[in-house]
């Protein structure tokens, strides 16, 4: 039903498909990725060399884990409009997503040639560069991320991370103690605040962090129970 | 089993490196794996388990296997479990839950199921072998859905004996593994549990039972975890029940237990233990030396992978890859995720080297299960073998990059922490797809290099005939007890492992023990430390053959 009055008012507008991409992106974003997938196929057949219509069905597919058909998608949209903001970066995340690490830092460094100011393309630049065992360039992306990004707890994490595995705990530990004053109940970081203080030979400190990562995960584990518990009772005769 | 989303987007990905390692190692020192299943008789065999459709979890996570010699003939035998189908055991009924093979000798195997007595029907899902009562011929026991199966072996014959042996069991039982935890001569038993699952009111596929946007079967994230067992052998024919009071924690956390594997990880003399548990936490207990465990798994850093992140683990195995003398731990995870390799620093701590071994992105876009540590080439170097396969048919055409059946792994050990995968090196029958769970590793023709045996869901094993890893010289020892450590020493090489009775996913492999050795025809010393802690030594000893230390 949704659908069929998001393609009527599709049907309706003339500049385009951008509202219709807004509300596909929005319905994914929600979860409902099939329905969003319906109006996507309706859209692309009305705006075929639209890159706009093939972007959002990259996006779509980065979230359904289908990197090939995103990395398809993107050659479609780069091939319609070669500087298409954020095209090269999501290549690079689709190569990340198949553990292509060279590929990936390709597209980011390409994605920050044309828009030097990105701060995800470092951040993710940063993470592909750490896998390629190249820690003090991933440093480097990482300190830059965080300029560009300064309220993320990711690229802390990240960054902290870089610094237990280099012998500096004492650095990781001021990094992911902002890290979760910015997000709190971050179990990941818990953990590795806990590996830092255990380097640091603080033991009780590190005992407490893992101790309240695994709470914290045990939390999440206790609401997909719920979750279940609540769905197969619908199911239920 | 189905992962949760990573936190932080990607965050997994740092476990994994891409590396170009290994470019110097010749193409012509790949021994070739021969699949001979047909030749050598095991074509008939299937691991039913459950639908092909795979609608709930139960159906998915068997079967194990064992290359064993329980007639004594000095050739390995094989065990394949087999799982059944929810029709079957509402009806109380089931399969037969194994499938007995002996070996002729000349490569060929013939089953010797009911003729030997290893009868029993149910759903099995896993395998351990040891000699529990002490007879001197190696017992079997298999975990199962609904009951565990207990075989006394009596020169060569079996006899089923769990409920007086008090080892039935019940529930969703999948790893298991003999250790003489307290050392008193007899060995003593772990069993891991699953979930708790009711095969009448198995939990329906629901909007919120989802794989990356597939609908797929429900759990283990959801579902009531079973709590695992350990059990204390009294007098090699009765175990009693001791899990609480040794310490064991699994009926606080109710976490998804599958493989199981022993060994003294922290080089006190005790037996230690380390458990995979599926979509949580992994278990390591540190034996106390006084009947008791703590678990220490966060702490030593096998747990969770580099991030902190809970995986969907599998299968595990414990081997000496960097020849250090301290036993490492390698265990297999989900697709979108890497295998993890955890050395062994020393002093109860671990490092995870997935990273930089390089075994991480080969594993990325696979699911893991069997996994063993052996040195396929005999360079002396611990290398390692991965059986995958996934878990969701639903993947099939679902462009995700993943397929059902799945190519395994054989990453060859470059003698300086990093691994080179080579699977497809390795002759077309690892370039093919399977649906790979349990594996076992030995040499079943006696020909001087390992071979591997794979239990696959839903079809015929695959028995890999390792052709030409024997260009290197080995030597092996026979006729050790579980929990016995070996060390032997070459020129310019030290080499340990221990005997275990399970590892893997589910599985058990040959009990000697097989040591590559290059090009050295002798080995200088051989220390054999006996699960009493007595320590004997021998010098001298020639390779190409199998040795006794009495």
């Amino acid at each position: 039903m949704i659908v069929e009055l998001l393609l009527a008012a599709l049907w309706q507008a003339p500049a385009g498909p951008t509202g219709a991409l807004r509300r596909a992106a929005e319905m994914a974003e929600r979860g409902e990725e099939n329905a969003a997938e319906e109006l996507l196929v309706e859209t692309t057949r009305l705006y075929p060399r639209h890159p706009d219509v093939h972007f959002v069905w990259a996006r779509l597919h980065l979230q359904r884990e289908r990197a090939p058909l995103a990395l398809a998608a993107l050659q479609k949209v780069l091939a319609l409009r070669p500087d298409f903001p954020r095209a090269r970066h999501h290549k690079g995340l689709a190569h990340l997503k198949l553990a292509e690490f060279d590929t990936a830092i390709e597209e980011f460094s390409a994605e920050l040639k044309r828009d030097p100011g990105y701060g995800e393309a470092y951040y993710y630049r940063g993470i592909a560069r750490a896998a390629r065992q190249d820690p003090s360039q991933a440093e480097r992306d990482l300190r830059r991320a965080l300029e560009l990004t300064p309220g993320s707890p990711s690229v802390r994490f990240q960054l902290a991370k870089l610094q237990i595995d280099a012998g500096r705990p004492a650095e990781a530990v001021v990094l992911l103690r902002r890290s979760l004053q910015i997000q709190p109940g971050y179990p990941l970081a818990h953990y590795q605040l806990g590996r830092a203080y255990q380097q640091l030979g603080r033991g009780k400190e590190a005992e407490t962090e893992f101790a309240r990562a695994r709470q914290l995960q045990e939390e999440e584990r206790a609401a997909a129970a719920q979750t279940l518990r609540q769905a197969g009772a619908k199911l239920q005769p | 089993m189905q992962r949760k989303r990573p936190i932080l987007p990607l965050s997994l990905l740092a476990c994994g490196a891409a590396l170009a390692v290994g470019e110097a190692y010749a193409a012509d020192r790949y021994p070739i794996f021969t699949d001979v299943t047909a030749r050598a008789g095991l074509a008939g065999f299937v691991n039913i388990q459950g639908a092909r459709t795979k609608d709930f979890v139960i159906e998915s996570v068997g079967g194990g296997c064992a290359l064993l010699d329980f007639d004594k003939d000095g050739w390995l035998d094989i065990l394949l479990v087999r799982g059944s189908t929810l029709e079957k055991i509402r009806r109380g009924t089931g399969d037969p839950v194994a499938a007995l093979y002996r070996s002729n000798g000349k490569g060929g195997f013939h089953d010797v199921t009911a003729e030997r007595g290893l009868t029993a029907s149910g759903w099995g899902m896993g395998v351990a072998i040891a000699d529990a009562d002490n007879n001197g011929w190696p017992d079997v026991f298999l975990t199962g859905f609904g009951r565990n199966f207990l075989f006394f072996n009596d020169r060569g014959r079996f006899r089923e004996a769990a409920s007086e042996a008090g080892l039935a069991g019940g529930g969703f039982s999948t790893g298991a593994a003999f250790f003489d935890y307290d050392r008193d001569g007899r060995l003593d038993l772990y069993v891991a549990r699953y979930v708790e699952f009711d095969a009448f009111h198995p939990p329906r596929r629901n909007p919120s039972c989802r794989y990356k946007g597939l609908d797929v079967f429900c759990g283990p994230r959801g579902l009531p975890g079973a709590v695992d067992s350990l059990y204390h052998n009294e007098n090699g024919r009765r175990f009693r029940e001791v899990t609480g009071q040794a310490g064991l924690v699994d009926s606080r956390w109710n976490y998804y237990g599958l493989g199981v594997v022993a060994g003294d990880f922290d080089d006190d003399g005790w037996p230690d233990l380390y458990v995979a548990n599926d979509s949580t936490p992994n278990y390591l207990y540190r034996n106390n030396g006084d009947g008791t465990f703590t678990e220490t798994a966060t702490a030593a850093g096998v747990a969770y992978n580099d991030d902190g992140l809970e995986q969907a683990s599998m299968g595990v195995d414990a081997g000496d890859f960097d020849n250090d003398g301290r036993l490492d731990l390698v265990v297999t995870n989900f697709e979108r995720d890497t295998n993890e390799l955890y050395r062994n620093l020393g002093g109860g701590q671990f490092r995870d080297v997935t990273m930089s071994s390089g075994i991480g992105p080969p594993s990325f876009l696979l699911l893991g299960w069997g996994v063993g540590f052996a040195d396929f080439n005999n360079d002396g170097l611990a290398d390692l073998f991965v059986a995958n396969g996934h878990v969701y048919p639903e993947v099939d055409g679902a462009a995700m990059g993943a397929s059902y059946a799945q190519r395994h792994l054989l990453h060859y050990n470059l003698g300086d922490g990093r691994f080179r995968e080579a699977a497809a090196q390795s002759g077309p029958a690892l370039r093919r797809a399977y649906t790979g769970r349990g594996a076992a590793f030995g040499d079943y023709d006696n020909d001087g290099d390992i071979d591997i045996l794979v239990n696959n869901i839903d079809d015929r094993p695959t028995l890999f005939r390792n052709d030409g890893g024997n260009r290197g010289r080995w030597i092996r020892f026979r006729g050790l007890p579980v929990g016995t450590r070996v060390s032997i020493t070459t020129p310019g090489r030290r080499q340990m492992t221990e005997v275990k009775s399970a590892s893997s996913h589910l599985s058990s492999s040959d009990t000697r023990l097989h040591f590559g050795l290059g090009t050295d025809d002798s080995v200088e010393r051989v220390l054999v430390r006996l699960p009493s802690g007595e320590v004997r030594e021998r010098v001298g000893l020639a390779a190409g053959r199998e040795w006794e230390i009495p």
